[in-house]
């Protein structure tokens, strides 16, 4: 009788300004994604009613109102004409949203689930510091472990962007330059043979590509966001807005290029590049029609400046869960298999 | 939105750059608009000498605001209706005894506090500079045990400023949301974690070598 090869053990925690993405192994070559919105939205009491006919899940605080969370939260918000409120700003836990602990608790618990064992070792993202910000992601680090151990796991914490590259260079040794473009920030990380070379993040991403074009063509970030959601062609916009939104982008590609040029400057005498490496985009700023075409028309104007050598340049294969992979990747490390 | 309720946990405490002191008996009250604009507050709570709460004000706490349009039922804020008290009728004598009573009593403490200054007159304290009622504070504050949450520091480096991460912030009855799941076969991930494996094993043997 044949035995069942038990699940591989470990687990995967992409926290994202946008969304929450978890990853775990099931047996075989199978991987599970899990997602959520990283969003809530607070209503008054009265609402519950409502929300219950709709099978809409929520947390209840009593007298003090309730609470949705995940994509049910932008759902009523669009019902209640409301903004969400975002527990993250610019990638890092906002100082300003009071109630962000106890809502990142719940949506961390319901993306990771239960450990399939006591202090199962679950890896979760944490960005660089931002190069042109003074903030530090000592209290972001220092909390999401918290909440992590919390839900029963023991922590670790991986960079967001070397995470692309345990995902995505395998075939080159882990050589390469990862670039998440998040919604709240952009991280890059640089390594050869699995080694971090560089790692920084900048505090741009795709909220500030929708809010820079709002304002060059006088038009709202909703409006902005839904046309990109719709589906742009950066390399043929069609109307003022889509221009606008194409300008933003090539300024987000040219910054981060333009940075990592300058932060490897700084280490390039203590860190040598052997051979050419390829460069792999993720995240779901990267999910605009013809980014890759884009990115490399761009990158093509700066290349003979660019002080690294690139093979290729190419799109992870599965852009809005790489990061998660990656840290799956890491947290497989921690067990023997057979 | 809600207002923010915000209260000291165990001693006074001055958020800076609002001038505003919040004590344990005394909290208060602020808008979104004022929570955010203070990097005081924000401080004070990480460090855990504030806590934050979004509630909803009762009609009592609120400072009236013109409504912007009609809100939806359930949305709708409990109005408590509260009686007018009832007039109370006074005749003239009465009114002028009164009136006569306070002025005595007012005249009483004017003289009782004319004489303690002649007897024995008041030390005249100098004002004190911000950096003397900080100085107090972080004096009255070094010794105070904070026993409403566990304390830990990180165990990499970081700022000097001692780092406050709160526990119990997963709590055991959260709710079941719904989650996104998609299951897919993924050959390469199995193949990279093997290669990593393999990079790491590699390089612990040259380092031992």
């Amino acid at each position: 009788m044949a035995t069942k090869k038990p699940a591989s053990l470990g687990v995967g925690l992409d926290i994202g300004t946008m969304n929450l993405v978890g990853a775990r192994r099931k047996s075989g070559e199978t991987v599970e994604t899990s997602r959520m919105r990283d969003a809530f939205l607070d209503l008054d009491a009265g609402a519950k009613k409502m929300l219950k006919l709709s099978g809409v899940n929520f947390i209840d605080n009593g007298e003090d109102g309730i609470v949705v969370v995940g994509d049910a939260a932008m759902e009523m918000a669009n019902v209640f004409g409301r903004e969400v409120r975002r527990p993250l700003s610019q990638g890092l836990i906002s100082a300003g949203e009071m109630d962000a602990l106890e809502v990142l608790g719940v949506l961390v618990k319901n993306v990771l689930g239960d450990p399939k064992v006591k202090n199962e070792v679950c890896y979760f993202s944490v960005p660089a510091s931002p190069v042109d910000e003074d903030r530090d992601v000592v209290y972001h680090r220092g909390v999401f472990e918290r909440i992590v151990e919390e839900c029963g796991y023991e922590a670790y914490a991986g960079n967001e962007a070397m995470a692309i590259v345990y995902a995505e260079t395998a075939k080159e040794g882990f050589s390469g330059l990862g670039i998440s473009f998040g919604s709240g920030m952009c991280n890059l990380a640089l390594a050869v043979s699995g080694v971090e070379g560089l790692t920084f993040s900048v505090a741009r991403g795709g909220d500030w590509i929708d809010g820079g074009a709002a304002k060059a063509t006088g038009s709202t970030n909703s409006r902005i966001c839904a046309i990109k959601e719709k589906g742009i062609d950066l390399l043929d916009p069609k109307s003022r807005e889509e221009e606008a939104l194409c300008l933003y982008y090539k300024s987000l590609i040219e910054y981060c290029i333009d940075q990592t040029a300058r932060e490897f400057d700084k280490i390039k005498d203590r860190f040598a590049l052997p051979n050419a490496i390829p460069i792999v985009v993720s995240g779901g700023t990267s999910l605009a029609g013809n980014f890759l075409e884009f990115f490399q028309k761009t990158f093509e104007k700066k290349r003979k400046r660019f002080p690294i050598e690139v093979s290729e340049i190419r799109h992870a294969s599965d852009p809005l869960n790489a990061v998660a992979r990656g840290l799956l990747i890491q947290a497989i490390q921690e067990y023997d298999e057979d | 939105m809600g207002d923010f309720f915000v209260e000291a946990i165990s001693a006074p405490v001055l958020i800076e750059d609002m001038k505003r002191w919040v004590t344990p008996s005394s909290p208060c009250w602020m808008s979104a608009e004022e929570c955010r604009g203070s990097i005081c507050l924000s401080s004070l709570v990480r460090m855990g000498k504030l806590r934050v709460t979004s509630k909803k004000r009762s009609v009592e706490e609120r400072v009236s605001k013109p409504p912007k349009s009609p809100p939806p039922p359930f949305m709708r804020k409990m109005q408590v209706k509260r009686k007018a008290p009832a007039p109370q009728h006074i005749t003239m004598e009465e009114a002028q005894q009164l009136a006569a009573k306070a002025a005595e009593e007012a005249a009483k403490k004017a003289l009782a506090a004319v004489a303690d200054r002649l007897v024995a007159p008041a030390p005249v304290a100098a004002p004190l500079s911000a950096e003397q009622l900080e100085q107090a504070l972080a004096k009255a504050l070094a010794g105070v045990q904070f026993n409403a949450r566990e304390y830990s520091r990180p165990q990499t480096q970081g700022p000097e400023d001692p780092l406050f991460i709160p526990s119990g912030i997963v709590k055991e009855s959260s709710e079941d949301l719904d989650v996104k799941s998609t299951s897919s076969k993924d050959s390469d991930l199995g193949s990279a974690a093997s290669a990593l494996k393999a990079l790491k094993k590699g390089r612990e043997k040259k380092g031992k070598e």
